[in-house]
């Protein structure tokens, strides 16, 4: 079954056009990656599909359903959560505040209680700083409340913007295998990085994103060996940290 | 040593009142970033409100405020559902000249409807005033600054403590992180707009039996809401009602040192050299400092 698929999307960002005519299908209880280097609309797509941005599409569905004319917090409770590029997060709030406003959205609050002790079983770190400021914690532990907070509102699908972003490698590695962990769960994961080993390593499918058209799609382990690839990333072009994996 | 007591009581009493209008405007502003120059003439909204009424007893004059809250309530939902969402939406100053301009409308219908100034009602209090050691506070105004305070009990209860108080919270924090987590925060804009102004309604209500209204107090009543809101600072609710309380002893105390009108000035004097020791206000939130902001517009959703 189809989770989320997009035909002939463009997304605005002010006066000019960012995304061209995209198409992307993520299937249920895939982890498929959309990668891109900076500016190259990964943020405008998501911001697009989650109805952020003004944007024109052919199709635009989820779970069957189309997304066009739903407003982006009727999406989210569709079970569309993204955990976004700057985590967003409710800095003024504490880390246990933050993870159940993550819920609020959710019709059924017994299980609450539940999805709860599970994040913090996922991230000890989080139950450790439950009373702590958001505001206060560090870039890994921010990018961990993120995910723990789009995880409360059980989502059927998650997309991860730049995960990867700002953290030390080993803090990464850590965020990666928790992604792997939540698609493992059965939860569809749209993954969308500049960190293209870390991606293609996770993902089955990717995407490539490049000016705001997709310049490439396939499985992952063949599309790494692609001339594409090695034009745009493993080449001269390849973004910091990237090369050396 | 009796007078300075009086007028202290009196101040108190006179601030918490303040308190209650500035957390009105302050609720608007943390959680839309609007501010509302039209703030102080849904106090007179309220004062008109529960003069047009004109309760007979205690009771009714209750049921008068309750009824003038939820017309000014009604009032700023529409002003927010119908004016204010649009201009945001077109970004710019559109918010400023929208709340000014419904300020200034809201003063000359009342001057139209009401040219009679100084209007009040007669104590609707089933007792006279109170006297203790030499301070007399009448009914009016010891009931007003008591109620103000429960009701800034209550708000900061609904705010600190409910569940509605964690979506307001957290559209204040970060409107996107709201929309993150499927709040629908147009209608937590609306509901937030709504609540501030019925707030100032019903301080309205509450000012009504101690200070005549006039149509040109909206706009005094608003610079004290923001004198309140500013001194307070961005931190807390409790910010707020501590600067509400400041200005109101500021006020009665000032009166003590120099005469009459010369002291309202003093006053304001005094909160400019507040603002240049402490332009942050008085209580600042630890996270505040980090916080990103972005607008409605930006979301396009507005």
């Amino acid at each position: 079954m189809t989770t989320l698929e997009i035909e002939g999307l463009s997304v605005r960002r002010g006066r000019s056009e960012v995304l061209h005519q995209v198409d992307l299908v993520v299937r249920e209880g895939e982890c498929v990656c959309l990668v891109g280097s900076n500016g190259a609309g990964k943020t405008s797509l998501i911001e697009g599909v989650l109805g952020m941005l003004p944007s024109k599409a052919k199709t635009l569905s989820f779970l069957g359903e189309s997304l066009l004319g739903v407003r982006p917090w009727d999406r989210v409770r569709r079970g569309l959560v993204v955990v976004p590029q700057n985590r967003d997060l409710f800095s003024g709030m504490t880390v246990e505040e933050n993870l159940r406003l993550g819920a609020v959205a959710v019709a059924d609050r017994t299980s609450t209680d539940q999805v709860l002790a599970e994040i913090y079983e996922l991230f000890p770190r989080l139950a450790e700083r439950a009373d702590q400021l958001a505001g206060t914690l560090s870039g890994g532990e921010r990018s961990m409340l993120a995910i723990g907070r789009g995880l409360m509102s059980q989502p059927r699908m998650l997309v991860f913007d730049e995960p990867s972003l700002g953290l030390a490698p080993l803090v990464v590695t850590s965020i990666m295998r928790t992604i792997a962990e939540i698609n493992e769960r059965g939860t569809t994961v749209l993954l969308v990085e500049q960190n293209v080993h870390q991606a293609f390593a996770l993902a089955s499918r990717a995407y490539v994103l490049e000016n705001g058209v997709i310049a490439g799609e396939g499985p992952t382990a063949e599309l790494a060996d692609s001339e594409l690839m090695r034009r745009g990333y493993l080449g001269s072009a390849a973004t910091g940290g990237v090369v050396k994996a | 040593m009796s007078t300075v007591l009086q007028l202290a009581s009196t101040g108190l009493l006179q601030g918490l009142i303040y308190s209650l209008i500035g957390i009105g405007l302050y609720l608007v502003f943390t959680v839309m970033r609007v501010v509302n120059f039209a703030h102080g003439y849904f106090v007179l909204i309220g004062m008109y409100g529960v003069l047009t009424l004109k309760p007979q007893g205690f009771p009714a004059f209750i049921g008068a405020i309750v009824l003038a809250a939820l017309g000014g309530a009604l009032v700023g939902y529409l002003v927010q559902r119908f004016l204010l969402e649009s201009g945001l939406a077109k970004g710019g100053h559109s918010q400023l000249v929208i709340t000014l301009s419904l300020g200034i409308a809201i003063q000359y219908l009342f001057q139209v409807l009401h040219p009679e100034p100084f209007e009040t009602i007669p104590n609707p209090y089933p007792f006279e005033a109170f006297t203790s050691s030499g301070v007399t506070i009448s009914a009016p105004r010891m009931a007003a600054g008591v109620l103000s305070l429960v009701l800034v009990l209550l708000v900061s209860f609904l705010v600190y403590r409910t569940r509605i108080g964690s979506i307001i919270r957290g559209c204040s924090e970060s409107l996107n992180g709201a929309i993150h987590v499927g709040i629908n925060v147009r209608r937590v804009y609306r509901l937030t707009f709504a609540l501030g102004c019925g707030l100032a309604a019903i301080a309205g209500g509450l000012l009504l039996p101690i200070q005549p209204v006039s149509p040109a107090l909206g706009l005094e009543l608003t610079i004290k809401a923001f004198i309140v809101v500013v001194i307070g600072g961005a931190g807390s609710l409790w910010g707020t009602v501590a600067a509400g309380v400041l200005l109101g002893l500021a006020e009665a105390l000032g009166s003590l040192y120099a005469p009459g009108t010369f002291a309202t000035a003093l006053v304001y004097g005094l909160f400019f050299l507040v603002i240049l020791v402490r332009p942050q206000g008085l209580v600042v939130r630890a996270a505040a400092r980090i916080k990103p902001r972005t607008s409605l517009t930006k979301v396009g959703v507005g």
